[in-house]
């Protein structure tokens, strides 16, 4: 029903992609440069829970606003990757960067399964298959738990925990916050590569009508299959950098649960907005943060998020990103008209 | 013949020592004991326990947080008071390592005192030791708290406390005892840890044991215990938290198992509720582990737990054994912090001094505690068990000390800094 009730918005426009881009860019530079200087420890660490849950978003964002398709399965692959990223780093003390891309590749594998239902489902049958392959990914971790340093498949020590190694160049948590980033805006980019290319084209035939697509000659199979991988590489990327901010992982923080949080806090953060998916990974995690750091139950967050989804769903089909844009529009406008009207 | 002034007299001086020994109970020790309350520059010590979440897991923080406002009252350190912040993790690991950044790194921290919490441990494990700052924990759960150079709980752990209440049956019923099964949930490095201490044990006695572990989300307990009777054992002991455990002793009762299998449990079932909340079916058929001497014990240390926590904290702060453990951490700490200059302590210092605790006496402990220069701590091993009996937890007058084969290394530890013979 969600992805139908949005149906009437628009995807979003090529011609104002490089404007984005280069906002993008700006605003990643201040971040980059200027945030882990000006945060206290806490915060940054926040961050960069809030960095990996950006990337998260946007999995779903690529499939929910691309695609039109619904998976609530994205934070079960975000465990996923971060699984794979700690059994890597710990078995073959590999780079961060080599964990790091292990992590994505696998859980765009897990991520392909988890899509061959959309190749003949869609809305609610898909939203629901998929939430059922977070139940079943939530079983497994929470049956195995995640790797800790010690040896076979499964990875568990019998003595002391391992953490997973940070990146070389990003050992302290300011720059490992600033390299957080940086893997971000590298996902933006390669999102951004897909949608102008020939795959986000075939995406926009699929979302407005598969049998138009078809009869344009566009593989829906493939395609499908395609965004799916993308999706489950994402999520994967944001589990490792996950499990590198962290350390480690904890088995009983993946619920098929927050899948769904992570769903609705992307339509609540903007789906079709670039800046959508950074306004969902701050209320996954900063907006907590903030409540606890004046002392306020956590759990009030989620009442707020309750909220804020029936805001979305009622009045803003494009999220805080869709009235935020609304709201620069209109103050562009009036700008626009005050100098018309001027001498 | 004794006069009527010389019986009333002898009345009027018993009923004043009476009183004033009274009075005396109900006032506290903390510290230096000088009635005085701190003015100098507080030090800061911080903890970490889940207070919103599946449940609230905080008494232990907040027995410490009594104990330090006690200690401030009363002289604080050397004229130091103690600034005592304690924050909440929500069962949430990363939540748990953003607090700890705060504590460690903006707040300074010099230790953390009185942690409760499943995720800390594992969570935080490298920032303790990139900072190398002591965590002198209440409560320990997960193995990661007993396998870290920086993390002392004095607590004795799920898995001690296992082995503890299968020893105890063993030992009521020599010879009779010869197949275990322990029934745990599947939390990694909690439920099936938990169990192998007491399987191993069994094993090393010439008997064999099985783990049962089921996942806490979707609990079918008639079925985990016929999975464990098909193993025919001695002993069930029902490793769990108490609201997972009456489901699996009420289907234990509909099969009528009571009399022919012994059931026993760990420190997590040591609650004044749980013989209530499993009915008189089971009266003087359940043995409980306790990792502290009863809260009811009436010891000089105990009385002074509870008389911190009714000046001190709040009436609704729990009064059971995990907010003893935290008065403990508290205590230890305070004490340690008043051997060292005032005008000297820091991270590093402190956490030198707790490393050089080698002894420390308290009578809720069975054996002397100690944190110690070792790899890793779990100096809380020995403790008394108690039997459901009339509605109650009665506590059994002996110390059991646990034969973990795991407790291996830290037997020889402790015969070095000469604790063990």
């Amino acid at each position: 029903m969600t992805d139908q009730s949005l149906e009437g918005v628009p995807p979003i426009r090529a011609a104002r992609l490089p404007l984005r881009g280069i906002a993008l860019g700006v605003a990643a530079l201040i971040a980059l440069y200027v945030l882990p200087d000006a945060l206290s420890n806490y915060w940054l660490r926040t961050f960069i829970s809030a960095a990996a849950l950006t990337i998260a978003s946007l999995s779903v964002s690529v499939l929910f606003a691309q695609v039109g398709m619904v998976s609530l399965a994205q934070f079960g692959l975000l465990g996923v990757g971060g699984w794979f990223a700690l059994r890597i780093s710990h078995g073959l003390g590999v780079p961060f960067e080599i964990a790091l891309l292990s992590a994505g590749v696998s859980a765009a594998l897990v991520g392909l399964i988890v899509g061959l239902p959309a190749l003949r489902m869609r809305g609610l049958y898909l939203a629901i298959i998929t939430l059922m392959m977070a139940g079943a990914i939530q079983v497994l971790i929470s049956a195995f738990g995640f790797p800790d340093g010690g040896p076979g498949i499964l990875g568990k020590s019998t003595g002391a925990r391992l953490m997973m190694a940070r990146p070389l160049i990003a050992q302290g948590d300011g720059a490992y916050l600033r390299y957080a980033i940086v893997v971000t805006v590298l996902c933006y980019l390669l999102v951004l590569a897909h949608v102008r290319g020939r795959p986000g084209r075939a995406w926009a035939m699929i979302r407005r009508s598969e049998v138009c697509a078809l009869a344009g000659g566009v593989d829906i199979v493939a395609y499908k299959v395609w965004a799916f991988a993308l999706a489950g590489f994402l999520a994967g990327v944001a589990g490792a950098v996950l499990a590198g901010g962290v350390g480690q992982l904890d088995g009983s923080a993946f619920p098929a649960s927050q899948s769904i949080m992570l769903f609705a806090l992307t339509i609540v953060g903007g789906a079709y907005s670039w800046f959508g998916p950074i306004i969902a990974g701050l209320m996954l995690r900063a907006f907590p943060a903030l409540l606890n750091d004046f002392r306020v139950d956590g759990n009030i967050a989620t009442m707020v998020f309750g909220i804020g989804l029936l805001h979305a769903l009622i009045t803003a089909p494009h999220g805080i990103a869709g009235q935020l844009s609304d709201l620069a529009g209109r103050l562009r406008r009036a700008v626009g008209g005050e100098r018309k009207a001027g001498p | 013949m004794i006069s009527r002034q010389t019986i009333l007299a002898a009345v009027i001086a018993m009923l004043a020592v009476c009183i004033g020994s009274a009075a005396y109970a109900a006032d506290p020790k903390c510290g230096a004991n000088t009635g005085k309350a701190a003015t100098g520059e507080p030090i800061v010590v911080g903890g970490i326990v889940s207070i919103t979440g599946p449940d609230n897991f905080s008494s232990s923080g907040l027995a410490a947080a009594a104990y330090f406002k006690c200690l401030n009252a009363n002289g604080g350190v050397n004229g130091r008071p103690v600034k005592y912040l304690l924050e909440d993790d929500a069962w949430n690991p990363e939540q748990s390592s953003q607090v700890a950044a705060k504590l460690i790194r903006d707040q300074k921290a010099v230790a953390l005192v009185g942690n409760m919490s499943f995720v800390d441990c594992g969570a935080n494990q490298g920032i303790y030791e990139k900072e190398d700052i002591m965590v002198i924990a209440g409560v320990g759960v997960p193995r990661d708290c007993f396998f870290q150079k920086n993390y002392a709980p004095t607590n004795a752990g799920p898995r001690v406390s296992n082995t503890k209440a299968v020893m105890d049956v063993a030992r009521t019923y020599p010879g009779k005892i010869k197949r275990v099964v322990c029934i745990a949930p599947n939390i990694p490095n909690v439920g099936e840890w938990s169990c192998t201490g007491a399987v191993a044990w069994i094993r090393k006695q010439g008997g064999d044991g099985k783990i049962i572990a089921f996942d806490p989300g979707s609990l079918d307990a008639t079925s985990i215990v016929l999975e464990a009777m098909a193993f025919r054992p001695d002993v069930i002991s029902v490793g769990t938290p108490k609201g997972l455990a009456v489901p699996i002793f009420a289907a234990a009762e509909e099969q009528g198992l009571a009399d022919k299998v012994h059931f026993a449990g760990p420190a997590s079932l040591y609650n004044p509720d749980f013989p209530h909340a499993i009915g008189k079916y089971w009266d003087g058929k359940v043995t409980v582990d306790m990792e502290l001497n009863a809260a009811t014990a009436g010891t000089p240390d105990t009385q002074n737990w509870l008389a911190v926590l009714d000046k001190y904290g709040q009436a609704s702060d729990p009064r059971d054994t995990f907010s003893q453990a935290g008065y403990l951490a508290a205590r230890v700490t305070a004490e340690t912090l008043l051997k060292m200059d005032p005008a000297k302590i820091d991270r590093a210092s402190v956490t030198a001094a707790l490393r050089n605790v080698n002894r420390f006496e308290s009578d809720m402990f069975c054996s002397p505690w100690y944190i110690g220069s070792g790899p890793r701590h779990n100096a809380n091993h020995a403790g008394p068990v108690s039997q459901v009996k009339d509605g109650k937890l009665v506590p059994k007058p002996v110390c059991i000390e646990s034969e973990d084969p795991e407790l291996d290394d830290v037997h020889a530890f402790e015969k070095t800094i000469g604790i063990a013979k």
